[in-house]
């Protein structure tokens, strides 16, 4: 009889049906347990949120977390004040990270092949995918660029520039195959016809790390180059400084950790890959260094604290601040990361040649490499708008190297700061 | 507020049952009314006189409507009129004054471009379904089909009656009736309500919005490089968006309903496996099919009469049909579309697609309703049209590309789920399952906990979770 009133279209009694199968007296212990297990866990978490105190960051995601909305009449009549509420909800939720993982593990059983736009690759490989970057951005940036390099030229400049690929651009092998290189080859397409346009020569290093026979040159988990990736890298742009390159034997490789979770694998919430390893390049004597970052982004606990012409400076002794191993962001060890705007690297007791690096966050791992033959200034110029030029007078540098990855180029307008003051120098 | 949030999930609804039970029985009706304010004013507080006003207008137009229907026939129409050009009114302002201003000043004359277009008042949310629904009481009355409500805490718990507030179904009065004056509590039916809400909640966040999110991965990617593929994949799965959305909310709405005690009547009856547009629209959106029948199309004379009559009737209410759906051309076009297949269906038709294996007929169906969404989904006529192109190859860069592949594949074995989702088969297996004994009962109820975890995982990590029903 009720198989033929599932079948009925009536949809009154189709209702009922429900109802009455469950109104029989056999489904009572069924139906006080549903309610009970459903109902105790909403309340469960409902007491639970306004229990559990709030976090300010979240260093798995490596983002802050919003807070109480501040409650103003004009926003509570207008929905401002309970759409942040919202926002607030979703982000101070107990067990927060709990559920990302399990959002992750839903979507990848039901073989979607990615999460939170990060593609799920071979090998335990993390690839955030990018199809359509920004390309106004990245017009953007090259016509600061293109505008600056001239310029900087008629002042005795020496540019360089480089452009890396993302983790989509050049680990291929890891990558489906059917999602293949279709979108990285478009924009860097892009890339080229721009820079032809623009009268900028660069250095292609995503072609560079793709020609190499290596496999681990991209963190799997996070979306910055390994230490053998910027080594490449560095092979390439220090032949273009008209240097010879150190070989691969000339270090030694030393093993800072094997528990890196980075961006990559922050944003895909699949936690059930293992960490990435972290290496040093050491060579002979990069011990004496000194690494100097001017009024640092971020409370460094082993450093030494100077001031300079009215400027605060932490210095180190050291490329690697092993401190930031005992956190998540394991990759900032590389100079102390945290887009520091103004980073100096000096050898002690040495005489050498500066060469200025305005640069993204790839640099970071590359800096100890190039250090073997310069010193360097670091800018960051997501984080400071320096008058480039003048700081290369400043240093007697006469050589200046740009260094960005397409990541940083699509979606950020650093370069565009390149241009701060830069009509002062035109001649 | 959205039934598919944490703050409904985790602090409204909480909060929400636990007063209404706590509360006895004779302050349920009211405590129903404060809280479905408090749900409506969440979004945008302004609103809430709207609320009222509809309340009181209709709670006084009922009032007189029913005294004088006996007696005074002039006098109950003339009140049933105040009632119905009052609501069309606010209806109209908010959704329709933009738009017919904005058509009005296609005529170039002076006075018409003088007029403001108030293009950035925000639409009331739920403003097509709650007005229809009130408007259901006063017409109830004075078609004698209900009684009228004495209590205005109890009337305006219909009004305002959070579940279906904002989505419908559109719950008609005379349904209702009885059901505000006394209706059952018990944990029988609360449980049956967890279990509808939880499968509409799981409808909603792991369904539709996932197609949604599909949808517009090849919709972006069409607008680059588009494929043919690309373009039949992505409105298939804005199709697929379309129907788990709507059906989803109507689910969670009975769910709630039966967890306050109340009947709703299902709104969707899965619409994907019909064999004709005739009896597609059987099964679509149930409850406001019903609506346009009882309200519009019977008191306009029906199929009674002249045939010329019933054409201009059934053309009526497909314009009106469309044009409640949004205040845009292609809702309009939308609308007429389907008069005319039904109307071809009703002449001659439906006669051949019986005969027809049901495998033809419901691919044609299905090619239909594909098409009609195709206009549904842009409200650019034009973009539609290029759409339409791309899935006939017109400025497409190929059948498929490398990207674009991927994402096909990937998203296959998720079409094929959304596809046995649409039929009746997963009901059919919960029934046996169900009836299996006590053992299969237990292990619904711990899925419905699973469910309910898992689709809270969702929100917590929400980064899509779009609302549909914002031109409702």
């Amino acid at each position: 009889m009720a198989k033929e009133k599932i079948k009925s279209a009536d949809d009154v009694a189709k209702n009922s049906l429900q109802l009455q199968l469950s109104k029989s007296k056999e489904s009572r212990f069924e139906n006080i347990l549903v309610t009970a297990l459903v109902m105790g866990f909403i309340f469960f978490f409902a007491v639970a949120f306004w229990v559990v105190p709030d976090r300010d960051f979240s260093e798995e995601e490596n983002t802050s977390l919003s807070s109480f909305p501040e409650f103003t009449v004009d926003g509570f009549l207008h929905g401002g004040f309970t759409a942040d509420f919202g926002t607030y909800m979703a982000d101070q939720f107990p067990c927060r990270n709990f559920f990302i993982g399990l959002k992750a593990l839903s979507e990848t059983v039901q073989l979607k092949g990615q999460n939170n736009n990060v593609i799920i690759g071979s090998d335990g490989y993390l690839i955030a995918r990018s199809d359509y970057p920004d390309e106004k951005m990245l017009e953007t940036n090259l016509k600061a660029l293109g505008r600056f390099v001239p310029i900087a030229e008629e002042n005795g400049i020496d540019c360089t520039v480089a452009f890396a690929g993302r983790k989509m651009d050049v680990c291929e092998d890891v990558i489906p195959e059917l999602y293949g290189s279709y979108y990285s080859d478009r924009i860097f397409g892009i890339l080229d016809e721009k820079c032809t346009e623009k009268e900028i020569d660069y250095i292609n290093l995503r072609d560079t790390l793709c020609n190499t026979d290596e496999d681990y040159l991209y963190y799997k988990n996070d979306h910055h180059w390994t230490s053998l990736g910027a080594y490449y890298a560095y092979r390439e742009v220090i032949s273009a400084l008209g240097e010879t390159p150190y070989e691969l034997s000339d270090f030694t490789v030393e093993t800072a950790t094997e528990e890196f979770f980075g961006t990559t694998w922050s944003s895909a919430g699949i936690k059930w890959v293992g960490g990435d390893t972290i290496e040093y390049f050491r060579w002979d004597g990069d011990e004496n260094v000194t690494l100097k970052i001017e009024s640092p982004r971020y409370e460094y606990k082993s450093a030494t604290k100077t001031e300079e012409n009215g400027k605060s400076y932490d210095v180190f002794d050291t490329f690697y601040l092993r401190e930031m191993l005992e956190t998540k962001d394991k990759y900032a060890s590389f100079l102390g990361g945290n887009n520091n705007g103004y980073v100096e690297i000096r050898m002690n007791g040495e005489e050498r040649e500066t060469l200025v690096l305005v640069r993204d966050s790839f640099a970071d791992s590359l800096a100890p490499f190039l250090a073997r033959h310069y010193d360097l200034v670091l800018l960051d110029l997501r984080t400071s708008a320096p008058d480039t030029i003048a700081i290369c007078e400043e240093h007697g540098a006469e050589k200046l190297l740009a260094l960005y990855n397409m990541e940083t180029l699509t979606t950020s307008n650093d370069l565009g700061k390149l241009n701060n003051k830069l009509s002062s120098h035109e001649k | 507020m959205v039934f598919s949030s944490l703050e409904f999930l985790f602090l409204y609804f909480a909060v929400t049952i636990l007063i209404y039970y706590l509360v006895p029985n004779v302050m349920r009706n009211f405590v129903l009314l404060i809280v479905s304010l408090v749900f409506y004013g969440w979004g945008e507080p302004v609103y809430i006189f709207i609320m009222l006003f509809s309340i009181v207008l209709d709670y006084t137009c009922g009032y007189f409507v029913g005294k004088y229907r006996e007696t005074n026939k002039k006098k109950a129409t003339v009140f049933m009129l105040i009632s119905v050009i009052c609501n069309l009114s606010v209806l109209c302002f908010f959704k329709y004054y933009t738009f017919i201003i904005e058509n009005l000043q296609l005529i170039p004359l002076d006075f018409l471009q003088k007029i403001p277009t108030l293009s950035n008042i925000e639409l009331p949310i739920g403003i097509s379904f709650y007005t229809f629904q009130t408007m259901s009481y006063t017409l109830d009355i004075y078609m004698g089909t209900a009684k009228v409500q004495k209590n205005i805490a109890s009337f305006g718990a219909y009004v305002t009656l959070f579940p279906q507030l904002i989505a419908g179904p559109i719950v008609r009065y005379q349904d209702v009736d009885d059901q505000l004056r006394k209706r059952p509590h018990n944990i029988d039916m609360f449980a049956s309500g967890i279990r509808t809400f939880v499968c509409g909640f799981g409808k909603k966040i792991l369904l539709a919005n996932c197609a949604g999110e599909l949808w517009d991965a090849f919709r972006a990617g069409t607008e680059t490089d588009a494929t043919v593929a690309g373009a039949w994949l992505g409105i298939i799965f804005y199709s697929f968006q379309l129907y788990f959305d709507f059906s989803g909310y109507s689910d969670m709405a009975i769910g709630l309903g039966k967890m306050l005690g109340f009947t709703f009547k299902e709104n969707f009856f899965y619409p994907y496996v019909s064999k004709s547009v005739t009896e597609f629209w059987r099964r679509w959106h149930i409850s406001m099919g019903t609506w346009f029948r009882e309200y519009v199309y019977i008191p306009l004379g029906g199929n009674r009469g002249a045939k010329w009559k019933m054409y201009r009737n059934i053309i009526v209410v497909w314009f009106l049909t469309g044009l409640w759906h949004g205040a845009s051309w292609n809702y309009v076009l939308w609308g007429l579309y389907y008069c005319i297949l039904l109307l071809i269906e009703k002449t001659f038709l439906l006669k051949i697609l019986k005969k027809l294996p049901s495998a033809v007929s419901h691919l044609y169906t299905l090619i239909i309703v594909l098409f009609g969404w195709l206009l549904f989904g842009f409200e650019d006529l034009s973009a539609g049209m290029t759409h339409l192109g791309y899935m006939f190859g017109v400025g497409t860069v190929g059948f498929t590309e490398a990207g674009a592949t991927f994402d096909l594949v990937r998203s296959l074995p998720f079409l094929a789920i959304l596809a046995i989702a649409s039929t009746p088969l997963p009901k059919t297996l919960f029934y046996k399952f169900y009836s299996s004994g006590k053992a299969a009962r237990t292990v619904i109820a711990v899925g419905c906990l699973a469910m309910l975890v898992v689709c809270t995982a969702y929100l917590v990590d929400s980064s899509y979770n779009p609302f549909l029903y914002f031109r409702f």
